[in-house]
C-alpha cells in the first residue's frame, strides 16, 4: 500500500486519504480534471484503483524499477545551515538529516556531500531490507580520500555494511555466528563518481559486489543475523563517517542481473527514477 | 564503574542547565537548527574506568556552519567523567537533538543517548559501541 502511494506521488499524482479510508488520486501534471478514487475492500486487497501504465505501456516508470523498495535521488538543496530531510521516491523511507549534510552538484541533479570532521550522516529508524532476504543496492559514490573506513550504506542488525576501507570497496554482513564476512577489494579511486551495485542472494547465501559495471566479486555468507532495525548513510553508529558524496541510491528486494546493472550504469551516465 | 561515574557527574541538574544553553543557542540561530557539538575529547582521551579527564577537543568546530562547544557558553569545571557530543537532526517530523555521553570501561567504549525531539527511538541507556 505504502509503495503504491509512493509510486502515485512520484508520478505527480496528488493523493489524499479521507476519514473513511477512501483514497483519492488526482492527476495534475499531464492532465487536468482527472480524479479517481478507491476504497480498500480488505487489508489483503489493499488499494483498488487503476494505476497509470508503466513506461513500456505508455506510462512513466521503466520496468527496470520493478521491485524497488526505496530510492533517494538526494536532489534536495542544502547549504548546511539547517537540516534538510531527503525524500524516498516511494514516500516511505525518508532520510533524517543529521548534523546538516549540505548538497553539491551530483551525478544527476544534486548530491549529498558528507564531511568526516562534522559527523554528518542520514538516518531512517526502519530497516529497508529484510533479515535474510534478497536485495540489490545501487548508487553513485565519491570519496574525497582513501584513508580509513568510510560507510556508504549501513543497515543495523540486518547487518549489511557497504563501505570504503583504505580506498577499497567492501560489503560486509554480520552472520548468525556474529562473525563478520566481507567481500570486495576493488579500488574505488578518489575525487570522482563511481557506480556501486551490491547484493545479497538469500538462496545461495552469496554477497555480490560490482564497481562501474566491471568485474563482479562474490563471497559466501552464513546469512545476516537479524531483521534490520535502522538504516544509515554515511556512518556506522557514529563511527566510520564518510568524507565524500552520495547520489541516486536505490534498494530493491530482488537480486538484479548483469543486464540490469549495465542498464543502470548507462555508460557512466547513470539513471534517476523513474527513467 | 566508569558509566556510573559518568551518570553521577552529568546529573539531572547539569543536564537541565546544558539543555537550557542548547535551547538558547537554537533561538539565537533563528530556530533553523539546534547547535551541534563535536565530541569534547579525542578518542585516546575519553574518560575510562572511573577516572576524570580534562577535555582536549573543546575547540573543534563543524566545517559547514562553525558550530562547536564555544558557541554554547556552558562551562564545566574540573575533570570530566564522560565525553560529550551533541548531534542535531531534522526530518518532516520536526527538529531535535541528542546529547551523547561516551565512557570507556575495561577497554570497551560505551555510549548513552538522551534524545530531545520527535525521534524518540534515539534514546538509549549505556550500550557498547561495536566496531567493524
Amino acid at each position: 500500500m505504502k509503495r503504491l502511494l509512493g509510486v502515485l506521488l512520484a508520478l505527480g499524482l496528488a493523493v489524499t486519504v479521507a476519514a473513511d479510508g477512501t483514497v483519492v488520486c488526482t492527476a495534475t501534471p499531464h492532465s487536468t480534471g482527472i480524479e479517481f478514487s478507491a476504497t480498500p475492500t480488505s487489508a489483503a486487497a489493499g488499494l483498488q484503483c487503476d494505476l497509470p501504465a508503466a513506461e513500456d505501456e505508455g506510462g512513466g516508470v521503466d520496468p527496470r524499477w520493478d521491485d524497488l523498495v526505496a530510492g533517494w535521488k538526494l536532489d534536495e538543496s542544502s547549504d548546511g545551515s539547517a537540516p534538510v530531510a531527503r525524500a524516498d521516491v516511494l514516500g516511505v523511507y525518508e532520510l533524517t538529516d543529521n548534523n546538516t549534510v549540505p548538497s553539491v552538484a551530483g551525478k544527476i541533479g544534486n548530491a549529498a556531500s558528507f564531511t568526516i570532521a562534522s559527523s554528518e550522516y542520514f538516518s531512517n529508524a526502519s530497516g529497508v531490507m529484510g533479515a535474510d532476504a534478497n536485495f540489490t543496492f545501487a548508487g553513485w559514490v565519491w570519496i574525497n580520500a582513501a584513508a580509513g573506513a568510510q560507510i556508504f550504506f549501513y543497515q543495523h542488525n540486518g547487518n549489511f555494511y557497504l563501505r570504503s576501507n583504505a580506498g577499497n570497496l567492501e560489503l560486509w554482513t554480520r552472520a548468525f555466528a556474529d562473525s563478520l564476512i566481507w567481500n570486495g577489494g576493488a579500488a574505488i579511486g578518489t575525487g570522482a563518481w563511481h557506480f556501486v551495485v551490491a547484493w545479497h542472494d538469500a538462496s545461495t547465501n552469496q554477497l555480490g559486489l560490482q564497481l562501474d559495471d566491471g568485474v563482479v566479486t562474490t563471497g559466501a555468507t552464513g546469512g545476516p543475523n537479524n531483521a534490520g532495525t535502522h538504516t544509515r548513510f554515511g556512518t556506522y553508529e557514529l563511527t566510520q563517517f564518510l568524507g565524500g558524496r552520495l547520489d541516486e541510491c536505490y534498494v530493491f528486494d530482488v537480486v538484479k542481473d548483469a543486464a540490469w546493472r549495465t542498464a543502470m550504469y548507462n555508460g557512466g551516465v547513470g539513471r534517476s527514477y523513474p527513467d | 564503574m566508569s558509566r556510573a561515574a559518568a551518570d553521577a557527574w552529568f546529573d539531572a541538574s547539569k543536564l537541565v542547565s546544558f539543555e537550557n544553553r542548547l535551547n538558547a543557542r537554537f533561538n539565537a540561530l533563528g530556530r533553523i537548527r539546534y547547535p551541534q557539538v563535536l565530541r569534547t575529547h579525542t578518542d585516546a582521551n575519553i574518560p575510562a574506568d572511573g577516572a576524570g579527564v580534562i577535555p582536549d577537543a573543546l575547540d573543534r568546530v563543524t566545517s559547514d556552519n562553525g558550530d562547536g562547544w564555544g558557541k554554547i557558553s556552558f562551562t564545566i569545571g574540573g575533570p570530566w567523567f564522560a565525553a560529550l557530543e551533541v548531534n542535531n537532526y531534522g526530518s518532516s517530523k520536526g527538529q531535535g537533538y541528542e546529547i551523547v555521553m561516551y565512557a570507556r570501561e575495561g577497554g570497551v567504549l560505551y555510549r548513552k543517548v538522551r534524545n530531545r525531539g520527535p525521534e524518540t527511538e534515539r534514546e538509549s541507556d549505556w550500550v557498547e559501541v561495536r566496531m567493524l
